[in-house]
């Protein structure tokens, strides 16, 4: 009897859980779709959208030109920074220093890119606000995690197709760029599309390098423009809400891409 | 090495910014003449009254009122990834579960303060504090189901093998065993939550926190003034705030302890 009961107690406590497991799931994905479908359902319901969206064409240009422009800066330092980590960097305290201070950086608030951009280039070197000083800050902001990312992917190259390259009588640079590199070219690719999908979306760092009035913007900076506008005018949010839509497909078309060129996950 | 010489741009700037915003830190103390945390004196500057250590606990209560969301949902969805669904579907599940992460936080912004006017109305904390979770969950779903399943399989075995369910062993040998590796998410998840600045930005209203301040006071203040030095103290402080979440998460996920080695 007693057996009986706790076999059945047993049975009760795993249902329960995973009943609670698979509803907290679809709870948290229902959330999230049902923001982003309301985002989409009202910018088309409201009117005009075809000709207020062709209105942003140039936004959108200008958002894609910012994303290469500093994915064009950050690349060539962060991957030298990772090479130097994995290839050359000796085995000791500084190197562990470097490792720790790069992960440190790479968790601090975007806001503090947006600060450095500011003293840096906006009021030191003078740069004013706009295109420029935004593609330097936007590329200090992905640096540590470029660096990270380059860095895991240049180590997964196995030692063995080092050595076996360096046996053959190749020196350390031909190994490295034509042997490890073009190995971990697929890592290296999904990485940086990651990256791209975060600048898309960064705005905490365009509210420093942008001027809110004239001269150069992007999607995300208008969606934050009109938004405040609209609060302090009591408006309709349909500028704002049109150009959120045109940022949110711009995202999902990065992020397929980051998933196609994602090399395959390591648990199989 | 002219690789170093990112690292090295990259330290100058903390260095920068701790520099400027260090002797600030000082004024704060009672002893000095212009006491940044007497709102009277900053309101008077222009600066709307918000004492730094108000915002320092805002910033606190609605990170952490996040994860207190986020922990059980993203650990749930981690425990999903891991023991309950058929590998075949696994990758694309943990794609969808991964999109969250993706969407711009200014689009969270924008939808959390449409959907509260629309739907429902909580305190500005709240709902900050409800959207904020919504981002950071998968984070802490990818490191709880690494965690989990870098659990070594012959632990699972011997729990199953002496009897227990495949739940009990999920609840009691499982979930105990990658304990380390959802703190650590559970970490990185709150330094995150901390140094988000769009949402609160557009969310939050009265209750200020401490990126609002910076992002929020900074385009308008001239150098040199006392709002500047409010702005940098603030920095400062989240500088320091974050810096020490992410030593923290480091330190909890040591790369040379295994996560059950604790057992």
């Amino acid at each position: 009897m007693r057996q009986a009961m706790h076999q059945h107690l047993v049975r009760a406590e795993e249902q329960l859980g995973r009943f609670l497991i698979v509803l907290i799931v679809i709870l948290f994905t229902v959330s999230v779709l049902f923001l982003i479908a309301l985002l989409f359902i009202q910018a088309i319901l409201s009117e005009e959208v075809i000709k207020k969206a062709a209105n942003q064409m140039d936004l959108l240009l200008s958002t894609l030109l910012l994303l290469f422009a500093s994915m064009a800066i950050a690349f060539p330092p962060a991957a030298m920074a990772a090479v130097y980590l994995t290839e050359y960097a000796p085995d000791n305290k500084t190197t562990a220093a470097l490792r720790m201070g790069i992960t440190i950086l790479d968790g601090l608030p975007s806001i503090f890119a947006g600060l450095t951009g500011l003293l840096i280039f906006s009021r030191w070197l003078g740069f004013g606000t706009g295109f420029l000083t935004t593609a330097l800050t936007l590329s200090l902001l992905v640096q540590p995690s470029l660096i990270h990312s380059f860095e895991s992917s240049l180590k997964a190259v196995p030692q063995a197709v080092r050595d076996g390259s360096l046996s053959l009588g190749a020196g350390r640079f031909q190994t490295l760029f034509k042997v490890v590199m073009p190995s971990a070219l697929p890592e290296i690719l999904s990485g940086l599309s990651v990256s791209m999908v975060r600048i898309l979306g960064e705005t905490a760092v365009l509210l420093f390098t942008l001027s809110p009035k004239r001269g150069f913007s992007v999607l995300p900076f208008q969606v934050y423009i009109r938004f405040t506008g609209t609060i302090e005018k009591s408006a309709s949010l349909e500028g704002a809400l049109i150009a959120g839509a045109l940022l949110m497909v711009l995202v999902f078309l990065f992020k397929t891409v980051a998933w196609i060129t994602a090399p395959g996950e390591q648990y199989e | 090495m002219s690789a170093s010489l990112s690292l090295l741009i990259l330290f100058s700037i903390t260095l920068i910014l701790l520099i400027k915003g260090a002797p600030f830190l000082f004024l704060i103390s009672p002893l000095s003449q212009i006491s940044l945390t007497d709102s009277a004196a900053l309101a008077q500057s222009g600066i709307a009254a918000a004492p730094i250590f108000s915002a320092l606990a805002n910033t606190l209560l609605v990170a952490s009122g996040a994860l207190f969301i986020a922990l059980p949902v993203g650990t749930a969805s981690g425990i999903f990834l891991a023991e309950m669904v058929p590998e075949k579907h696994a990758s694309l599940i943990r794609k969808f579960l991964d999109l969250p992460a993706a969407v711009p936080p200014v689009i969270y912004g924008l939808m959390a303060w449409q959907a509260g006017r629309l739907f429902f109305s909580f305190s500005p904390p709240v709902t900050a504090s409800i959207i904020l979770s919504l981002m950071i969950i998968p984070t802490i779903t990818a490191a709880s189901e690494k965690a989990l399943r870098s659990v070594p399989a012959n632990l699972k075995e011997c729990s199953l093998a002496l009897g227990a369910t495949h739940w009990q062993t999920i609840a009691r040998t499982s979930i105990p065993a990658a304990r380390k590796g959802i703190i650590a998410g559970a970490v990185i998840a709150l330094s995150r939550a901390i140094g988000e600045t769009m949402i609160v930005l557009m969310i939050a209203g009265q209750s200020r926190t401490l990126t609002m301040i910076i992002a929020g006071e900074i385009p308008e203040i001239k150098p040199g003034t006392v709002e500047e030095a409010f702005v940098y103290c603030a920095g400062v402080l989240l500088l320091l705030l974050s810096a020490f979440v992410t030593f923290l998460s480091v330190k909890v996920s040591k790369p040379g302890v295994r996560a059950w080695s604790s057992l």
